[in-house]
């Protein structure tokens, strides 16, 4: 991580050095045209023509070590400009995903009580026992009684006899009412189960995401002085993969809230290995972004070919296996060492990873 | 007719360039335009991250300064490391114009 924040840091500042420098070259140059008689306008132009293109200065660049900033500022661009339809369709599946996905909270109070939910119902707090089986079997009459008196219920009812009704107070979460009515009982297996909606995906870590890509696309769109183009490649890429984090995320929660139980314990290691699943499935997906835009030209965003092997993959101290790969239209050469992680001497560079 | 660059001669032209004193980038490339009398095409955006590059090996090393017209930049002076660079450079490039003209004249 630290490695990151410094490459980055130094980053920040080669960007902002070479910036002050670039300005204050085209401004000797566009000067030193004026006093040959140019006017202003063609000044700038002949002393922008003289600095050379910008194509290169990028490449420039990222051969300074630009490294990962550099490819991260690329990724957007590359996914959307090697295929214009790959964008577009992975977000309506995903929406479409989201919504097919979205959770049905009251199905499972409907199961318990054994029937349609009414309509004055869909506000309210359900509170019951929970065996062993998991099957809600009603609250007595003595812990009925003595959780009237909380003031985080109002209009307690008992509900088909057995079960018992209340309202929530506004602000007082579930996990705080139950928390109460236990104390209040001293019986650990009584659940308070909301029949109002909820929000049954947890929509923390999304939003987390989503917040951090805008941030990074904001960043990076302001410190980089790039056209729309690269704004327009940006939102959509940021939308598709907060999406793709969203969906990820919502099949985790859904699978985890479906499950019964048997404990709080249990539930809550289930979370966590479902939490753990969805990181890791993230993290293989920045790990494929990555080595992808590795293996792309920098200049034109084409895939890298023509891998050649050279050394001994036996001799690893004198004479180590290289892998060098280049750009179709001759703009860039990616040299890979053994001693890089993604060394494949055997495979194309793009064997299975993008599509080119 | 104006010729490109060979790779990699940049770093020897900006060190050759640098032995008299400390310059701005802007200097540097003029100089280079100059004694090459615009027979060499270089693209003066190029120059930076070269200079960049070079600092980071210890062969330059950058200050804060004051240009002829009173703005502020960044001047570039030649560090012993960055001569011995010169040095094995000369030779090298040398040994190459050598080579290439023997080739030149017997083939």
């Amino acid at each position: 991580m630290n490695r990151a924040i410094d490459a980055l840091n130094e980053w920040m500042q080669l960007r902002a050095r070479l910036r002050d420098e670039y300005q204050f070259h085209l401004d000797r140059a566009t000067a030193d045209f004026r006093a040959l008689g140019l006017s202003r306008r063609t000044a700038k132009r002949a002393a922008a023509g003289r600095f050379g293109s910008r194509r290169n200065l990028k490449h420039a660049l990222r051969e300074l070590g630009g490294d990962w900033p550099g490819l991260i500022r690329l990724f957007s661009a590359h996914r959307v400009h090697a295929s214009p339809w790959f964008q577009p369709i992975v977000l309506v599946m995903a929406s479409l995903f989201v919504l097919l996905l979205s959770p049905a909270p009251l199905a499972v109070i409907e199961g318990a009580v054994g029937q349609p939910l009414g309509v004055a119902d869909r506000r309210a707090v359900f509170i019951s026992d929970q065996a062993r089986n998991l099957s809600y079997v009603g609250i007595k009459k003595a812990d009925f009684e003595s959780i009237r008196a909380l003031d985080s219920l109002t209009e307690l009812e008992r509900y088909q006899s057995i079960h018992a009704r209340a309202h929530a107070r506004k602000g007082i979460s579930i996990r705080a009412i139950e928390f109460q009515i236990r104390n209040r009982t001293g019986n650990p297996r009584l659940r308070a189960i909301p029949l109002f909606e909820r929000e049954s995906i947890v929509m923390g870590p999304a939003k987390a995401v989503w917040g951090f890509i805008g941030f990074c696309s904001l960043f990076f769109f302001a410190t980089s002085q790039s056209s729309f183009r690269w704004i327009e490649y940006g939102l959509a890429a940021g939308c598709l993969h907060s999406l793709a984090s969203l969906l990820m995320w919502a099949v985790v929660i859904q699978r985890w809230s479906r499950v019964a139980w048997s404990s709080d314990g249990t539930a809550l290691l289930g979370f966590l290995a479902l939490s753990a699943l969805y990181l890791g499935v993230v993290a293989l997906q920045c790990q494929v972004w990555r080595i992808g835009l590795h293996r792309r030209c920098p200049c034109c965003l084409e895939p890298l070919l023509l891998p050649l092997t050279e050394g001994s993959a036996d001799c690893i101290l004198m004479n180590s296996a290289t892998t060098e790969s280049v750009c179709a239209q001759g703009h860039g050469v990616l040299v890979e060492t053994r001693w890089s992680s993604q060394f494949r001497p055997q495979r194309s560079p793009l064997q299975g990873l993008v599509r080119g | 007719m104006r010729v490109g660059l060979l790779q990699g001669t940049l770093d020897l032209l900006v060190l050759r360039v640098l032995i008299p004193g400390a310059m701005h980038g802007y200097a540097i490339s003029r100089r280079l335009a100059d004694l090459s009398e615009g027979w060499l095409s270089v693209d003066e955006g190029s120059l930076y991250p070269c200079l960049y590059r070079m600092e980071k090996k210890g062969w330059i090393r950058s200050g804060a300064g004051r240009s002829e017209n009173n703005r502020k930049a960044r001047f570039y002076s030649l560090t012993d490391a960055g001569m011995a660079q010169l040095e094995v450079e000369q030779q090298g490039w040398l040994q190459f114009q050598r080579v290439v003209v023997r080739i030149l004249k017997r083939a």
